[in-house]
C-alpha cells in the first residue's frame, strides 16, 4: 500500500511541472507588459503598473493566493449576481493556481525585465534607430538578445522561487505533488518519508533549471566583455 | 460587506500582529549572526567546510519552505527515538518547529547572499590590509564584513522581507499569526473577502515599514557605493 | 501593448465562459475523513459519501463531478457558487442553516474523544484543565470543545487526518471527532492500536453544537437542486441502497 502511495506522490510531479510552466508563460508576459508600462511615457500606465508591483510584492504568497482563489471568485460572483446574470466563475484550481501563481510571479519579472531594459546601452538603440532599422527588427536583433543575457539571473531566480510556490496551491486543493504528499502522510502515519520524496522532486527541479540555465547563460553570453579580476 | 467582523476581532490580528513580529524578529536576528559564520566558510580555502556549507544551502533554497516545515513539524515527530529524547522537550512546541525551520531556511539565503558579498569586495583594500599586519580575524572584524555588509544591503533588505512573508506559513501548523486569524475568521463566520484583505493590508504595512527602513540604511551607511556624479 | 491585452482577455473570457458554460453538477467533499470520505494509495476519491453521492445523483438523473475540495473553501464556495452541493458529513446547526439550504438527514453520527490508552483522562472541562486538545478547524467538535473547555490548549487543524498525526506524536491529548471516523480510520490501523474511545457518547441531543445530523448542503437560492437532491435521496433510502451503504462500512447496525 505505501508503494501505492508513492507512486500517486510521484505522478503528481507531472502536474506539479506543468502548474509551474504555464504561470511561468503568463507570468513572463505580464512581466514584460509590465516593464514596459514601467517605461512609458504615459503616467497613468506608469503608475498602474507600479500599484500591480508593490501590492504584489508586499503580501505574501499563501494571502495572495487565498486572496485570488476565494475573495475575488467570491466578489466577483456577488456582482455578477447583484448584476443578474446567471454566470459563474468558477475557474478550476489548476487554473486558478496558474492564475495567481501567473500575476505573482509577472510583479517579480516586472522588475527583472525592467532593470534588464535599463540596462541596454542608450546608444545601441540610437544608432539602431540611425541605421533606420524598424521597431520590430530593433525589438528582434538588438533589444532581445541582450535582455535575454541581462535577465537571466533574476528570471532564474524567479523561476526557482515560482517552482516552490507552487507548493502553496496544495493548500487550496490542488491535487500536486505536495498535495498527494500530505494526503499520503496523514493516511499512512508517515510523514517524514512523504515529505521527503516531495522535497526531493523539487530539489531536483532546482538542479535541473540551475544546469539548463547555466548552459543558456555561456550561450547569451558569447562575445560580452567582462572586467579583467 | 462584513466589515463589523473584522472590527469585533480586532483584537485577535493584534494577537496575529505580535506573533508575525516575533516569528520574524527572533528567525531573522538568529539568522543574521549564523550567515555571518557560514558565509566566511563558504568561501574557505578547506573545501570540505566550502561543499558542505554549499550544499547546505542547495537544500534550503531548492526545496520549499513548506517542506522544510511540515518535515520538522510533522515529520521529525516520526521518530519513535526522538520522541523519547531529551530534544522532544523543545519539539513537541509548535512554535520551536517552525522558528527552526525558518532559520534554516532564511540562513541559508543569506549565506549565499553575504557570501557572495565577500566574494566580490575589492581587493586593494584586503592587500592594505594584510600589509599593515593585520590579523585574519582583524580583517574580518573591521575590514570586510562591513564592507560587505553595505554592499548587500538592499539584497539583505529583500531577504527581510522574504521572511516577513514567510511567516504566513506558520498558520498552516496551528500557529495563529496574521494569516492563521484570517483563515481562522473564514473558517467561524463564512465570509472569504474581509479577514483576507485585512491580512493583506497588514503585511503590506509591515512591508512598507521594512522597505523605509532599509532605504534609510542605504542612505545612511552605503550611500559612499552610489557612482559619482559630475 | 494593445495585441497582448487583446489576447489575455480573450484567454481568460474563454476560460470563463467554459468554466461557467460546463453543465455537471460540482459536488465538493473534504476527503481527509475517512472511512466516510479519503483518498486512496491511487489518487482515487472513495468513501461512503462519495458512494453515497453518485448514487443519490443517479437516482436524481444528475450529472454529478465530485471533487476533493479543501476544507477552508467549502462552505464558503458554495455560498459564491464555486460548488453546487457539498457532502463531507457536514452537520446541519442553526449557525448553517442560515447560510445555507440542507437535504434531508441522512446519518445520525456520534461524537466521542479519542485518547492514548491509560492516560487515564477524565473527560470534562475539569479534567482537561491544561490538556491539549486537537480538533478539526470549523467542525461542530471545534464549535463546542471552544465554547465548553476553555481551561484547555486547542489546537485546531485545516484537515480530518492531521489530528491523527498530533495524536499519536503525542502533542495533542485527546482529540474529538465522529466516533465512527475515529474506530474505522485509526483505532483499526497501526497508529491507533495504542489509542482507544474515552468519555461519554455525544449526540445531537446534548448540545446545540452538534446539531442535527448530516445532510447534504446546497446554496440556498438554489430550490430546484435542493428538491432533487431530496427526490433522489428518498429514492436511495426507499430502495435500500442506505442500508446496504451503512453495511458495507459499518457492518450489521
Amino acid at each position: 500500500m505505501l508503494s501505492d502511495y508513492i507512486s500517486s506522490v510521484l505522478s503528481a510531479g507531472w502536474i506539479t511541472f506543468q502548474l509551474a510552466l504555464t504561470s511561468l508563460a503568463l507570468a513572463v508576459v505580464l512581466g514584460l507588459a509590465g516593464a514596459l508600462c514601467k517605461r512609458s511615457e504615459h503616467r497613468a500606465l506608469r503608475v498602474l503598473a507600479e500599484i500591480y508591483t508593490t501590492l504584489v510584492r508586499g503580501i505574501p504568497d499563501l494571502v495572495l493566493m487565498l486572496l485570488m482563489f476565494y475573495s475575488l471568485p467570491a466578489l466577483l460572483n456577488q456582482w455578477i449576481g447583484a448584476a443578474g446574470g446567471r454566470y459563474n466563475v468558477d475557474p478550476s484550481p489548476f487554473l486558478s493556481g496558474a492564475l495567481t501563481l501567473g500575476v505573482i510571479f509577472g510583479a517579480y519579472m516586472t522588475e527583472t525585465f525592467r532593470g534588464a531594459l535599463e540596462g541596454i546601452p542608450q546608444g545601441q538603440l540610437e544608432a539602431a534607430q540611425a541605421y533606420g532599422l524598424g521597431r520590430v527588427k530593433t525589438l528582434r536583433s538588438i533589444i532581445l538578445p541582450q535582455m535575454v543575457r541581462l535577465a537571466l539571473p533574476g528570471f532564474t531566480n524567479n523561476w526557482l522561487v515560482l517552482v516552490k510556490a507552487t507548493a502553496l496551491v496544495s493548500l487550496i486543493g490542488l491535487q500536486d505533488i505536495m498535495f498527494r504528499a500530505k494526503g499520503a502522510a496523514e493516511a499512512t502515519g508517515k510523514p517524514f518519508t512523504f515529505y521527503l520524496l516531495a522535497g526531493g522532486f523539487y530539489l531536483l527541479i532546482a538542479v535541473l533549471s540551475l544546469t539548463l540555465v547555466g548552459w543558456l547563460g555561456r550561450r547569451y553570453s558569447q562575445g560580452v566583455r567582462e572586467l579583467a579580476r | 460587506m462584513n466589515w463589523d467582523v473584522i472590527y469585533d476581532n480586532l483584537d485577535l490580528y493584534a494577537q496575529g500582529l505580535q506573533l508575525t513580529l516575533l516569528l520574524t524578529v527572533v528567525a531573522l536576528g538568529i539568522s543574521f549572526f549564523l550567515a555571518l559564520a557560514l558565509a566566511v566558510a563558504r568561501n574557505a580555502a578547506n573545501p570540505w567546510l566550502r561543499h558542505s556549507v554549499a550544499a547546505y544551502t542547495l537544500v534550503f533554497r531548492g526545496t520549499p519552505l513548506l517542506i522544510q516545515l511540515f518535515l520538522i513539524y510533522y515529520g521529525l515527530a516520526q521518530f519513535d527515538l526522538l520522541r523519547g529524547s531529551v530534544l522532544w522537550v523543545w519539539l513537541s512546541n509548535p512554535l520551536f518547529c517552525v522558528l527552526l525551520a525558518f532559520i534554516l531556511n532564511t540562513t541559508a539565503y543569506t549565506t549565499e547572499i553575504f557570501a557572495g558579498g565577500l566574494r566580490h569586495l575589492p581587493p586593494g583594500e584586503i592587500e592594505a590590509a594584510r600589509a599593515y599586519g593585520m590579523t585574519p580575524w582583524t580583517l574580518l572584524r573591521r575590514i570586510m564584513l562591513p564592507a560587505m555588509l553595505t554592499r548587500t544591503l538592499s539584497l539583505y533588505g529583500n531577504e527581510t522581507i522574504m521572511m516577513l512573508h514567510a511567516t504566513s506559513l506558520a498558520s498552516t501548523v496551528t500557529l495563529m499569526e496574521i494569516t492563521g486569524v484570517a483563515r481562522n475568521i473564514t473558517l467561524n463566520h463564512y465570509i472569504q473577502f474581509e479577514p483576507y484583505v485585512t491580512a493583506g493590508a497588514l503585511y503590506l504595512g509591515l512591508t512598507m515599514v521594512l522597505v523605509v527602513a532599509f532605504r534609510f540604511a542605504q542612505q545612511r551607511w552605503a550611500s559612499y557605493l552610489q557612482p559619482r556624479r559630475g | 501593448m494593445n495585441r497582448i491585452s487583446k489576447l489575455l482577455f480573450a484567454t481568460f473570457s474563454m476560460a470563463v465562459a467554459t468554466g461557467a458554460l460546463a453543465e455537471p453538477i460540482t459536488i465538493a467533499t473534504d476527503a481527509t475523513f475517512p472511512p466516510f470520505e479519503s483518498v486512496d494509495g491511487s489518487g482515487k476519491l472513495v468513501g461512503y459519501d462519495v458512494e453515497l453521492a453518485q448514487a443519490v445523483c443517479d437516482a436524481a438523473k444528475l450529472d454529478c463531478k465530485i471533487i476533493n475540495a479543501a476544507w477552508d473553501g467549502m462552505i464558503p464556495g458554495l455560498i459564491s457558487n464555486k460548488y453546487d452541493a457539498l457532502i463531507s458529513q457536514l452537520t446541519v446547526t442553526q449557525a448553517r442553516r442560515k447560510i445555507l439550504a440542507f437535504s434531508d438527514v441522512y446519518d445520525h453520527p456520534v461524537f466521542r474523544f479519542v485518547a492514548h490508552k491509560g492516560a487515564n483522562l477524565t473527560i470534562s472541562p475539569e479534567g482537561l484543565k491544561g490538556k491539549v486538545i486537537a480538533v478539526q478547524t470549523g467542525t461542530p467538535m471545534d464549535a463546542y470543545v471552544t465554547k465548553n473547555y476553555t481551561q484547555s490548549t486547542i489546537k485546531r487543524y485545516d484537515s480530518g487526518s492531521a489530528p491523527y498525526l498530533e495524536l499519536s506524536s503525542g502533542r495533542a491529548d485527546v482529540h474529538m471527532s465522529y466516533q465512527a471516523q475515529i474506530t474505522h480510520s485509526f483505532l483499526k490501523g497501526d497508529s491507533g492500536k495504542d489509542f482507544e474511545l474515552v468519555g461519554p457518547l455525544f449526540t445531537g441531543k446534548d448540545a446545540p453544537e452538534f446539531g442535527e445530523g448530516v445532510a447534504i448542503a446546497i446554496n440556498q437560492k438554489n430550490a430546484t437542486l435542493l428538491k432533487q437532491i431530496n427526490e433522489g435521496l428518498g429514492e436511495v433510502r426507499d430502495s435500500g441502497k442506505l442500508d446496504a451503504l451503512n453495511r458495507k462500512y459499518f457492518g450489521a447496525q
